[in-house]
């Protein structure tokens, strides 16, 4: 019989059939046969009863056959158990009140004692109608028996989801080639573990190994969308068991970018940087931070902007080409392509005027203007600076003040500000390492002028 | 196409996931289908369904928090413990609704039952109930604050797996459970299965009667 399984939304029904499909090779859930699901039982219950993946079974299926110290014959009983449900198996229909699938009946409650986060039946007003447990199929029962094989240590356990089922398998695929290994070499250490215990860094190596693994460059033509559920089923768990991490499908096409692009290396560095370092810390060895918590990471989940971390202020230096960060401004920023022009435009014509009169006191000024009216000064001084020397054209329209350099007056104006310095770092690098002395004495003098003004 | 539209803000909502039942309860960003049923339902004082009329709804909300609550757990044997936990809400949650069936207007101008977005303390407020067109745009429009079924092409976002209504048997069986997108926030979509509205500048999405399979 196939028809059995059908994506569901839920991410552990849908982690299980992800699982099925890997060990089976086959790519649809539809086409999935019980008989192949039992077929996969022995290696299922072997797995799971050793050491080490029995101890992982505590804080996903607490109670159960697997993990109960009064049961002796825990292959056995797990194994009945997961025949039980699948005898249980129909064929998916039009409906039924199974809350994850939709197309069957559940025949049995279920607890967290066989679907994590379930709660028990001390909680009954908790489940519908007061039933002593939630209404799955025994079909999306027995899948989630097969989620464990892709979940992935993280201090707690993660079980990753994803819109994009390509994606889910690509990772399902590397969790398979590491259970593999510990079969081969009978050295059994549990689901994939590979030292992370921050999530949010876990979710960017993951995502950074899935986009590198599957070494292709079509991640741009499809809308991909990550999650993690970072959880514990644990018997008493804490108050924070559950927490949920969103990748939206412009960071995951920015990071397919980035890690695809010339300048991956420089990217790294972008990264690096946004690292809470500690003194103890030691950046050369990647052990030692990746469990920091990491600003870029973070910004970039919470719709943030990181442009601060693609200049390094203090060498005036940019990490990155200003294409990468075009890139990033429009794809991930949004920001209008008219209005990241605009600014290139000005930002250029500044440099320009710069080099010309040697003022590098400008720059300064633009770089620690701390609010709108100050930078718009500065802008004004510019503009005469220009005048004075000569050039033809002004440095922007009004319609291109309105409506591209500070849409948003007072709210856009420190995003402008920081492109702008960005731009003048990229334009000037050679100018200002060439004249280092020269500039360095121009500054002191400037300073001097100003005390005596004072 | 004339559709009533509602607009109802509120304080806070809260919309459980269906699957979590722990320590900390997070909260969906939008509301599932379901929960816009029962919220119809409330407002007419009689039982809405699918049948009775196609909806479509935008919601947005200016943050999220997290509140600490006393639970009480009641038990099999009629036993009752309390417990705390750790439950999400919305902030500030602001509705846009879409009714087909244009005689809920007088309904909403003068409601049987509270109107709760999540919980009996996430309540709303009806601002304006008003007849407008929803249009056919082709081309790319913004769309968000709902839900979509999972095989619509060209959406995307987190999935999950919800309810489309609730019986009014006892016991209460949910009813056209699916993959849905959970759409929070706004993204760039270039079909034709959303309706326009031209003075909201979003696409709406309509649930009915041809996005569920009858009992028989």
């Amino acid at each position: 019989m196939n028809n059995i399984f059908t994506y569901t939304g839920n991410p552990f029904v849908d982690a299980g059939i992800t699982a099925m499909l890997v060990w089976l090779d086959k790519e649809n859930p539809e086409e999935i046969e019980d008989y192949e699901v039992k077929n996969l039982f022995n290696e299922l219950t072997d797995l799971y009863v050793q050491k080490s993946w029995n101890m992982m079974m505590y804080s996903v299926f607490p109670n159960s056959k697997l993990t109960n110290p009064s049961v002796k014959d825990k292959k056995g009983e797990y194994d009945k158990l997961l025949n039980e449900l699948l005898s249980e198996v129909v064929a998916l229909d039009s409906h039924g009140n199974c809350i994850a699938c939709g197309k069957r009946d559940s025949k049995r409650y279920f607890t967290k004692t066989q679907v994590p986060l379930t709660g028990t039946s001390d909680f009954i007003n908790f489940f519908s109608y007061g039933n002593g447990g939630a209404d799955y199929c025994s079909a999306c029962a027995l899948a989630i028996q097969f989620s464990p094989l892709v979940f992935y240590k993280c201090g707690n356990l993660v079980c990753l989801q994803s819109n994009n089922k390509e994606v889910e398998k690509i990772y399902a695929k590397k969790c398979k080639s590491f259970i593999d290994v510990q079969k081969a070499t009978k050295e059994y250490t549990g689901c994939n573990d590979e030292g992370y215990t921050n999530p949010v860094n876990a979710l960017f190596h993951l995502v950074t190994d899935i986009i590198l693994t599957y070494d292709r460059r079509e991640w741009h033509r499809e809308n991909t969308g990550v999650r993690l559920y970072h959880f514990t089923n644990f018997n008493q768990p804490p108050l924070d068991n559950l927490s949920i991490y969103d990748m939206p499908d412009e960071i995951f096409k920015f990071l397919a970018y980035a890690l695809q692009h010339e300048e991956r290396d420089n990217w790294k560095k972008v990264i690096k940087r946004g690292y809470f370092t500690t003194k103890k810390a030691n950046l050369d060895d990647e052990e030692e931070y990746k469990n920091l918590r990491n600003d870029v990471y973070e910004r970039l989940l919470r719709g943030q902007s990181i442009l601060k971390y693609f200049v390094d202020t203090n060498q005036r230096r940019t990490l990155v080409k200003w294409s990468f960060l075009e890139y990033y401004m429009k794809e991930v920023r949004k920001m209008e392509a008219k209005r990241l022009d605009t600014i290139k435009k000005v930002a250029d014509d500044i440099a320009q005027v710069i080099k010309t009169k040697g003022n590098i006191k400008r720059l300064a000024q633009l770089e620690t203007a701390k609010n709108y009216g100050e930078f718009r000064n500065v802008l004004r001084l510019i503009i005469k600076d220009r005048i004075n020397a000569g050039f033809e054209k002004p440095l922007f329209s009004i319609d291109e003040y309105e409506k591209y350099l500070f849409p948003e007056g007072n709210l856009s104006w420190k995003e402008t500000q920081d492109l702008i310095v960005f731009r003048l770092y990229e334009q000037l690098h050679d100018w200002l390492v060439n004249n280092d002395k020269e500039i360095k004495e121009d500054l002191v003098e400037d300073e001097e002028e100003d005390i005596e003004l004072i | 196409m004339k559709v009533l539209r509602v607009h109802l803000v509120g304080w806070t909502a809260s919309f459980r996931y269906p699957i979590f039942i722990t320590g900390y309860q997070p909260t969906l960003p939008v509301p599932p289908v379901s929960t816009i049923y029962g919220l119809i339902s409330a407002a007419k004082g009689d039982y809405v369904t699918p049948l009775n009329t196609k909806v479509g709804y935008v919601m947005r909300s200016e943050a999220k928090g997290v509140d600490l609550e006393t639970i009480y757990m009641l038990s099999t044997d009629n036993s009752a413990k309390s417990n705390v936990y750790k439950r999400e809400f919305l902030l500030n949650p602001d509705l846009y609704l879409y009714l087909t069936d244009l005689s809920f207007k007088e309904i909403f101008k003068k409601p049987e039952y509270p109107l709760l977005l999540g919980r009996s303390s996430d309540l709303m407020m009806v601002e304006e109930v008003k007849e407008v067109d929803l249009m056919q745009k082709h081309g790319n429009k913004r769309v968000g604050g709902t839900v979509v079924p999972f095989e619509e092409e060209g959406i995307w976002g987190p999935l999950q797996a919800l309810p489309m209504y609730f019986s009014n048997t006892i016991p209460r069986e949910a009813i056209g459970i699916k993959s849905y997108y959970v759409l929070e926030n706004f993204i760039e979509y270039d079909g034709d299965s959303f309706w326009y509205d031209d003075e909201l500048d979003w696409g709406v999405y309509l649930h009915g009667q041809e996005n569920i399979s009858q009992k028989q």
